[in-house]
């Protein structure tokens, strides 16, 4: 498993577009996310997330029972493959302003969802240890100052 | 260190509050407005409440078929919420998001709001200082330096 894959929700949270909004949103609050992928026939073709759920159905006045996930999810699907690397995941979501990126293979299968969640557990990782690696300097007797 | 107020003073000190009772219909216009995943919550006389976020609105508003019309941002804002001050360091409070599973942090003095910090306002910071970094190391290393 590469790095990305290490670090991302798996398996993630994924719903077929007939779903009901109902339905989406209760396996969302059940599994604590925000963000489930949408599919047909398996293949990835959308995202569902908290702010479409508030903004396309509460605010729009459409049915969660009725209204299917594929009619209110985000699309095109912005995604990355599983050889991309973190810091590319982690500008793309930056730049785009995004909370959640899939990872998607060729055949279009959802493998996991990267959050801005697990970016900072990734960024206290690192922070960790550049603190380890000072304090190890710092310890260390050097001739050279 | 870096602290809180840092960030602060990279992204600004706006607050995007709402009356906690104004009707959440009335929250979810301004967070869809805004593009924003929450707002904070205030009395009368401005002081911290709590934080209505987009995930309160779906799980105790939409889910449970509560009308948003005449529900207000009291009745389901989450209470119990993680805040931290100005001299918080910046990955004490990454650590705070991490533990208590929040995205956003109020930065209080007491109950007087002084700002606010999200999830993505840290990972946009910290990005920026590894630019930064980056961009020091590179001009330290093409640089004409002697020894």
């Amino acid at each position: 498993m590469n790095n990305l894959l290490k670090l991302a929700r798996t398996p993630p949270v994924v719903v077929s577009q007939e779903t009901s909004v109902a339905n989406a949103m209760r396996k969302m609050v059940r599994c604590g996310v925000g963000a489930a992928a949408v599919v047909d026939r398996g293949r990835a073709i959308g995202i569902f997330t908290e702010r479409d759920a508030v903004a396309r159905v509460l605010l729009e006045e459409r049915s969660p029972w009725t209204t299917p996930v594929g009619e209110v999810m985000t699309a095109p699907l912005l995604f990355v493959g599983p050889d991309a690397d973190l810091h590319e995941a982690r500008s793309i979501m930056i730049i785009k302003g995004i909370r959640h990126l899939p990872v998607v293979d060729r055949d279009g299968k959802v493998l996991g969802m990267l959050s801005l969640r697990h970016l900072m557990a990734e960024e206290i990782d690192d922070l960790e240890h550049e603190v380890e690696t000072l304090a190890a300097y710092e310890a260390r007797d050097s001739i050279g100052g | 260190m870096t602290t809180i107020e840092d960030v602060l003073v990279d992204k600004g000190r706006a607050v995007y509050a709402i009356d906690r009772a104004a009707s959440v219909l009335d929250a979810v216009e301004e967070m869809c407005r805004l593009q924003i995943g929450a707002l904070l919550a205030v009395d009368d006389d401005g002081m911290m409440a709590g934080i209505i976020s987009e995930r309160d609105v779906m799980a105790r508003v939409v889910l449970t078929q509560l009308d948003p019309a005449s529900t207000r941002v009291a009745d389901v804002m989450t209470r119990e919420f993680v805040s931290v001050e100005p001299d918080t360091p910046v990955p004490t409070a990454m650590g705070l998001m991490t533990e208590h599973r929040c995205r956003h942090l109020p930065v209080l003095d007491g109950r007087a709001i002084l700002g606010v910090v999200s999830i993505g306002d840290l990972l946009r910071w910290a990005h920026q200082e590894r630019r930064e970094e980056v961009r020091l190391l590179h001009e330290y290393v093409t640089s004409a330096y002697v020894h």
